[in-house]
């Protein structure tokens, strides 16, 4: 198979470097025609073609096409494995009647696959390693008759078996060069002359030994839809439709161990309009009531015009269930609170639903961490037993004409009845804060004649300035 | 039937109603003052109910009432006036920052909402509304609501702006914390508490102090309002 790279008309070939050489691993028909061939070094390849393009293999890219390609051929048959890494099984049992026999469902296969670009070998036989040896080393296209792969595959060299290059080499050095050499042999002589893989891949090829598929698995999408003969408009019954398709993909969820991260309610007018309600959820959730909620205080926003038809919910994002196992230090938390927090978090946003940790800092600011609750549980964490306020003030204010007896504030006198500190606060020389560079601080804790505890600080580096620079940081009552 | 059992059963009579007195008290919660628990009805702040707290004590009051609690506190701040909570600090009045989970709503209608659905939602013990935004009276009746439901305690905060906190409420009482000088040996901060609405109940005046690492309120003094004995008319 290769892939019409976006229609580059001059040779082309793919590279991949293997130990401290770079081969050829795919080219394209101009490149082939110049005589460039799949194993040959990049070295040789130029010495053919100076001019010749060449592109790095990405072989995680290839995967992806290749599964994609696979479930494109669903279209065909339900069983469809991967062959990595240019492969792919389709096994057509009992499919080929509904296109009206196997030469039709070839032709269809060819016209689609040729139709997405892409220049294909196809083999129809009856065990897959029957089918990759013909298509790789046999003619395309070709269909070989019900038990008959015998015949189909006898003059096709060894090397389509699917035995690794040097076991090919080795049989062709010896003169078994096409694969039905290999049929009078004994069976023993070539398990130990070439291995016991060698005899087992021709057996399955001629279909003495069975070759089960890995099929890929097949997935049917989270979506459920539910039509009405007469178009509904009442919240109430788009309520119950809700009710009624998330509680039915609330079974298969659980069913498979899964959770819903993401869903759409859609909604069909009579005249052909739709709207869509999205909700997601911080962690796999397979709960109806929890996803319904998300989706029912929406449920006003719609209008519903001259009625609904049809309503459709879809799970775009479905994820595993991560089972939280509950240690005995754990505080039990109510199932209900994630529920919650996903609910807030879809109206006011998941960063301003928040959870606190503490952090190792002493710089007040960073002494605790804060993050979306929807995506960290309650934790148990030892905080530092510190005289802290209860609030920070985001930007310290001035302090005016501060004695040891009174200071001022917003132009107001205020006496000091107490005072505790100092607390000496270091900047982190690896951090650049700016509201840390005039240096350390000294942290009071200090009470005015009204009784209000105020956290101040001042900057003893920059005491040479004018003025003993203080300021207000906290409140602690 | 004998006289005995006839005893036995008024016996197991009185044991029942000791355990609903019991549970009325465990409905309640209370600051841990004899006397100002013996006036608000139920021996302490309701739970499922809603309290309203002001003044520039009433962060520490409400944090002070939070930490008597155990299990999740919601804190919904809808502003914070250059102010926000400061959730190391919360340490010193008992309540663990890991419990807390914060909500910040900018916006009137968004606090209003996220306070309504975490007091009815039944997976909270406290919420607390800091607003400074009077909440009218249908929207504290619903907050009220919901509490019930729930039997979590509502708290609504009411704290810097310029909130008018006389108005009618749905709250069963209201209470102004402002801070008051300290004795001279001091372990916390010392509060003036006003209880200007106390739903079948009188109001009063005390003067009490917080213990830091106690984490108990003690009484100052009485003296400085005896409870009046007035009822709050609203």
């Amino acid at each position: 198979m290769r892939h019409d790279w976006n229609g580059y008309q001059e040779p082309l070939a793919i590279v991949a470097e293997t130990g401290n050489r770079v081969l050829v691993s795919a080219v394209n028909a101009q490149a082939e025609r110049e005589g460039i061939a799949p194993g040959l070094t990049l070295a040789d390849a130029r010495t053919l073609y100076p001019g010749l393009a060449t592109c790095p293999v990405d072989a995680a890219a290839d995967a992806v096409f290749l599964n994609q390609l696979a479930r494109w051929c669903r279209r065909f048959t339900p069983v469809v494995a991967l062959a990595p890494p240019d492969g792919v099984t389709l096994d057509v049992t009992g499919c080929a009647r509904l296109f009206k026999g196997e030469a039709n469902l070839m032709t269809a296969l060819r016209t689609g696959i040729t139709a997405l670009g892409i220049e294909a070998q196809i083999a129809l036989a009856d065990t897959p390693g029957a089918a990759w040896a013909i298509a790789r080393y046999g003619e395309s296209g070709t269909i070989a008759p019900k038990g008959k792969a015998r015949e189909a595959i006898r003059a096709l060299p060894v090397a389509a078996l699917r035995i690794d290059a040097d076991t090919a080499a080795t049989c062709k050095r010896l003169g078994l060069d096409r694969i039905e050499s290999l049929f009078p042999l004994a069976s023993a002589a070539i398990a130990r002359r070439f291995g016991e893989t060698t005899l087992t891949r021709m057996r399955q090829a001629l279909g003495i030994v069975p070759e089960p598929l890995d099929p890929l698995p097949f997935r049917p999408p989270f979506q459920a839809v539910m039509g009405f003969p007469e178009p509904i408009a009442t919240s109430n019954d788009v309520k119950a439709a809700l009710d009624l398709l998330t509680a039915r993909l609330c079974l298969r969820l659980n069913r498979e161990q899964l959770g819903c991260r993401r869903l759409v309610f859609t909604i069909s007018r009579v005249d052909g309009s739709t709207q869509a309600i999205t909700a997601g959820t911080s962690r796999a959730v397979a709960q109806p009531e929890h996803l319904t909620f998300l989706i029912e205080e929406h449920l006003d926003e719609l209008d519903a015009g001259f009625g609904i038809e049809q309503v459709q919910l879809r799970m775009p994002v479905v994820e595993p269930r991560a089972e939280v196992s509950l240690r005995l230090s754990d505080v039990a938390e109510p199932v209900a609170l994630p529920a919650l927090i996903d609910r807030l978090g879809n109206r006011i946003g998941f960063d301003n639903v928040q959870r606190f940790a503490p952090a190792e800092s002493h710089i007040p600011e960073r002494a605790f961490t804060a993050r979306a609750a929807a995506y960290c549980a309650q934790e148990s964490q030892s905080w530092p037993r510190l005289a802290r306020p209860l609030r920070l003030l985001e930007r310290p204010q001035p302090l005016d004409h501060m004695t040891p007896e009174s200071f001022s504030l917003h132009g107001r006198s205020h006496d000091i009845r107490h005072r505790d500190g100092p607390e000496r606060i270091m900047p982190e020389w690896w951090w650049d804060d700016p509201a840390w560079q005039s240096g350390p601080r000294d942290y009071w804790r200090i009470e005015d004649g009204d009784g209000l505890n105020l956290w101040v600080y001042r900057t003893p580096n920059t005491h040479a300035r004018p003025g003993d620079r203080w300021y207000l940081h906290g409140v602690f009552a | 039937m004998s006289h005995r059992t006839r005893a036995e059963i008024i016996s197991a009579l009185r044991q029942g109603t000791k355990a609903v007195a019991a549970g009325a008290r465990d409905s309640a919660l209370p600051l841990g003052l004899e006397a100002i628990d013996r006036v608000i009805p139920g021996g302490g702040l309701g739970l499922g109910n809603l309290h309203e707290v002001s003044g520039d004590a009433a962060t520490g009051f409400a944090a002070a009432i939070l930490g008597r609690l155990e299990g999740p506190v919601l804190w919904c701040a809808a502003s914070h006036h250059g102010r926000p909570l400061y959730p190391p600090g919360l340490q010193r009045f008992g309540l663990d920052p890991g419990c807390l989970v914060l909500a910040r709503a900018a916006r009137k209608p968004d606090a209003l909402w996220v306070a309504e659905e975490a007091m009815k939602s039944g997976a909270l013990r406290a919420v607390v509304l800091e607003a400074d935004f009077t909440v009218p009276l249908a929207q504290s009746r619903r907050l009220q609501l919901g509490l019930e439901a729930s039997r979590c305690l509502g708290l609504l905060l009411y704290q810097g702006g310029e909130a008018k906190i006389t108005g009618t409420t749905a709250a069963r009482t209201r209470w102004r914390v402002s801070s008051c000088p300290s004795p001279k040996h001091r372990e916390g901060p010392c509060w003036r508490l006003e209880l200007t609405r106390n739903k079948g109940g009188p109001t009063g005046q005390w003067e009490v102090s917080w213990h830091d690492t106690a984490h108990r309120l003690t009484m100052v003094s009485q003296t400085a309002g005896r409870p009046s004995g007035t009822r709050d008319a609203a």
